[in-house]
């Protein structure tokens, strides 16, 4: 009876730890632990904007981010975005990194034959101690080819200050189309709630 | 004490026993689990399939989150968890392609991205989705919650005859329906091929460079079909026509008797030469963006002996310059490790470098060389003779020799793994976070690299390029890969569509197999491509002979692509790498730039 027993443990305790679902499961399974728990804004999209949101990507890096994609015009897209840089974020080790790294060139530069930075400007923002610049950039629309066609890219930049970490409200858009979008994102940057 | 030792054995005897049922039972209930997930499984797995038939795409999302059920069908019937897996991950790629916010002037991008997913032999032509791409619009308005602008945008991008032909009204109904039996692939060709004709008949016959006449060639719809290549060739045209044109702006009418009556290339090569007599009193930069648009004279060019001069000594020159940085250190560890560095100059059409499996070798491309020497009034023997110029050459060259080595180290770890693994866009990720990580490091640490690409940057789109790619990867490093895949390389397929494609190739073929004569089958396992032949060969050219492929490297590669996590803790591992590096390098106090450019 013992035989027969133990002959029945050895083989299903085999087989069972053979599935690898077992294992994929558990590697699966390993805490990421960066996830940002709550969503940290709120904000109301432009009708007719197309929203995405990439949760995945969020655990992993510590930043939620939101994109809202405009009506289509000359040579690049109409983007906004919101997004909150959690501490210990992958990207940034602070907003004045943010902003460092934002409004000048790879350089160092704010301004050269094709790009223009703006002074940062402290402001407030709902209450709130924000930092605010803008920047015009030729950006090469087919960068991995010898192809030199480029289109100039204005963007406005708000960035508010947290205590476990930093909102931006990014406005990104061809010159061409700059205007005509800037008061969909003004009205925007009043109605998010950031948390 | 033998009552109690007789005791104890009773006692531990009771006991292991009662332990060996209790583990018994529960091994009994872990099969009655499992024998209940196996009846489970088949009804999930029909209906899976049922879904999948349909090409729904929130079916195949849920099936490729089932991985405890794939896992278990993989063991039990692989040849079918691959074709199923296949079809699921082209079905949640294409989905995800067309979500993504392209704008409407990427219609060549999303066209060559389409063209790579929907043909012949493909997992969504299996699904339904192809090969004609007529069969895309059903599915989006099926499935998807497309805006009209995006839907027309895919129309744009499939070739619909309607849009195409806009006059299509008036064709015969027979040129209609030929053309919707030719697949995107087949239509792009066709039209590239038209307007390649058109463009070179411009350069060759067209006198005119007014700013008239460029726009008039800008505002040209036709250009837009252009492939990669010729896309080059038109923007090289622009430029030369720009820079013509200031040039000609700045010289009195008389100079420009015999010039202005030429085509494009001849005016260029006249107007160099009335800059050489040194006569002409432009402005440097003004000399410098004619001589970085024109083409090389005969005595501008590398001679072959030059040319294998030149690729030995920047074989040694390169590693030196890119060695102390995070990126080129790991480059450098590489090649110290025995890997063969192989350097060549050659023409590279419409990139700056590449790297060639085959041969093994990081070509650079002469002409970026040539520009680089004519830009800086450099002959090659000159070049050749000063150890300093040849410094500054490896510096301008040194981002891109980082990428191309990266895509060395890719295909030297799939070797080494035994692994197929496909060109990607997240090859593409890898190696441009390293160029721009090295960009980034470089102009933070070293003087004259930052004052050559800041001189260059105006007569180069080269140099400013390697620069914007590094602003890009600063100011965002999250969002880096993101910008890859749908600004630089959206023709490109990611790896979950090329794995798709792969694991349907092959579980066909594999199903194939079985219904061969025993004869065709030991041909096949004889004569067959080896494992060393396979793994070199590109996308295109393993789904399309897969009939040649012995079987059991065909279940190797349909058991490595099956198992993503291999690839995917690579990929990612080596983007945080470089987002990480990036932040410690910024750590560092940077240096002061010169005041005046090297240059």
């Amino acid at each position: 009876m013992l035989k027969l027993l133990l002959a029945l443990v050895f083989l299903g305790g085999c087989a069972y730890a053979d599935d690898p679902h077992t294992a994929a499961a558990a590697k699966k399974a390993a805490p990421g632990g960066s996830a940002v728990s709550a969503d940290r804004f709120s904000c109301v999209p432009p009708a007719g904007w197309e929203v995405t949101r990439d949760r995945a990507k969020e655990g992993k890096t510590r930043i939620q981010k939101l994109e809202l994609a405009g009506p289509g015009a000359d040579k690049a897209p109409v983007l906004i975005y919101a997004a909150f840089y959690g501490a210990g974020n992958t990207s940034f080790a602070g907003y004045e990194d943010f902003i460092e790294r934002n409004s000048k060139n790879i350089l160092g530069e704010t301004v050269s034959e094709t790009e223009k930075f703006s002074p940062v400007k402290k402001i407030t923002l709902s209450g709130k101690k924000a930092f605010k610049f803008d920047s015009e950039i030729k950006e090469y629309l087919h960068p991995e080819s010898k192809s030199e066609e480029s289109v100039v890219i204005k963007e406005d930049f708000y960035v508010v200050p947290a205590g476990d970490g930093f909102f931006v409200l990014h406005y990104y858009s061809p010159a061409s189309a700059f205007k005509k979008h800037l008061p969909v994102f003004k009205k925007f940057v009043a109605a998010c709630k950031l948390r | 004490m033998k009552s109690m030792a007789y005791m104890n054995a009773k006692i531990l005897k009771a006991w292991t026993a009662r332990g060996l049922l209790m583990a018994a039972l529960a091994c009994c209930a872990a099969y009655g689990v499992r024998a209940q997930e196996g009846g489970n499984d088949e009804a999930r797995l029909r209906a899976y399939e049922a879904n999948l038939l349909s090409a729904d795409p929130s079916a195949a999302r849920t099936f490729l989150e089932d991985a405890a059920l794939i896992d278990r069908l993989k063991l039990s019937a692989p040849r079918k968890a691959a074709g199923l897996v296949a079809k699921a991950r082209a079905l949640c790629d294409l989905e995800a392609l067309l979500a993504k916010p392209w704008r409407d002037e990427q219609e060549p991008e999303l066209s060559r991205s389409l063209a790579l997913r929907i043909d012949f032999n493909t997992p969504l032509e299996k699904a339904g989705i192809g090969a004609a791409p007529e069969q895309l619009l059903p599915w989006m308005a099926k499935y998807g919650k497309y805006s009209v602008r995006k839907t027309e945008l895919v129309k744009r991008a499939i070739r619909q005859f309607e849009v195409v032909f806009s006059s299509g009204g008036s064709a015969a109904p027979e040129v209609k329906a030929n053309w919707e039996k030719t697949t995107i692939r087949e239509r792009n060709n066709f039209l590239a091929e038209k307007a390649f004709r058109v463009l070179e008949r411009m350069i060759n016959e067209e006198p005119r460079t007014d700013r008239a006449f460029q726009d008039e060639v800008r505002r040209n719809e036709r250009f837009k079909y252009l492939d990669p290549a010729g896309r080059g060739r038109y923007e090289r045209y622009l430029t030369q026509l720009a820079a013509a044109e200031t040039v000609k702006a700045g010289l009195p009418a008389g100079r420009l008797e015999g010039i202005r009556n030429q085509p494009i290339e001849q005016q260029m090569y006249l107007l160099g030469d009335l800059f050489d007599k040194s006569d002409v009193h432009g402005a440097v930069s003004l000399e410098r963006k004619l001589d970085g648009a024109r083409a090389s004279r005969p005595g501008e060019t590398i001679s072959f002996q030059n040319n294998r001069l030149l690729s030995d000594m920047l074989r040694t020159a390169l590693p030196a310059e890119i060695k102390d940085t995070a990126a080129g250190d790991k480059v450098v560890f590489y090649y110290n490790s025995g890997a063969k560095l192989d350097i060549a100059i050659e023409s590279c059409r419409n990139c700056y470098a590449k790297y060639e499996p085959s041969t093994g070798r990081i070509i650079l491309d002469s002409d970026m060389i040539q520009q680089y020497l004519r830009v800086n009034n450099i002959t090659t023997e000159e070049l050749l003779k000063d150890q300093a110029q040849l410094a500054a050459l490896a510096k301008y060259v040194s981002p891109m020799f980082v990428h191309e080595a990266s895509h060395q180290i890719q295909h030297a770890w799939a070797d080494e793994a035994g692994l197929y693994k496909p060109y990607t866009q997240e090859d593409e990720i890898e190696s441009n976070s390293l160029e721009a990580l090295y960009t980034a490091e470089k102009l933070r640490n070293d003087v004259k690299f930052r004052d050559l690409f800041a001189g260059m940057r105006r007569a180069s789109v080269y140099a400013d390029q390697r620069l914007k790619l590094s602003q890009r990867f600063n100011k965002g490093p999250g969002d880096f890969s993101e910008n890859v895949r749908r600004l630089y390389y959206a023709g490109l397929p990611s790896f979950d569509a090329a794995s798709a494609q792969i694991l349907s190739a092959v579980s066909s073929e594999l199903e194939r197999r079985e219904t061969l004569g025993a004869e065709e089958r030991r041909e096949i396992e004889k004569n067959g491509a080896s494992l060393k032949d396979v793994l070199k060969l590109t996308l295109p050219e393993l789904t399309g002979s897969v009939a040649g492929i012995k079987t059991q490297f065909l279940k190797k590669i349909q058991g490595d692509l099956l198992d993503k996590a291999v690839y995917a803790d690579r990929y990612e591992g080596i983007a945080a790498w470089s987002g990480t590096m990036l932040n410690n390098i910024r750590g560092a106090k940077p240096v002061k730039p010169s005041v005046v450019p090297a240059l």
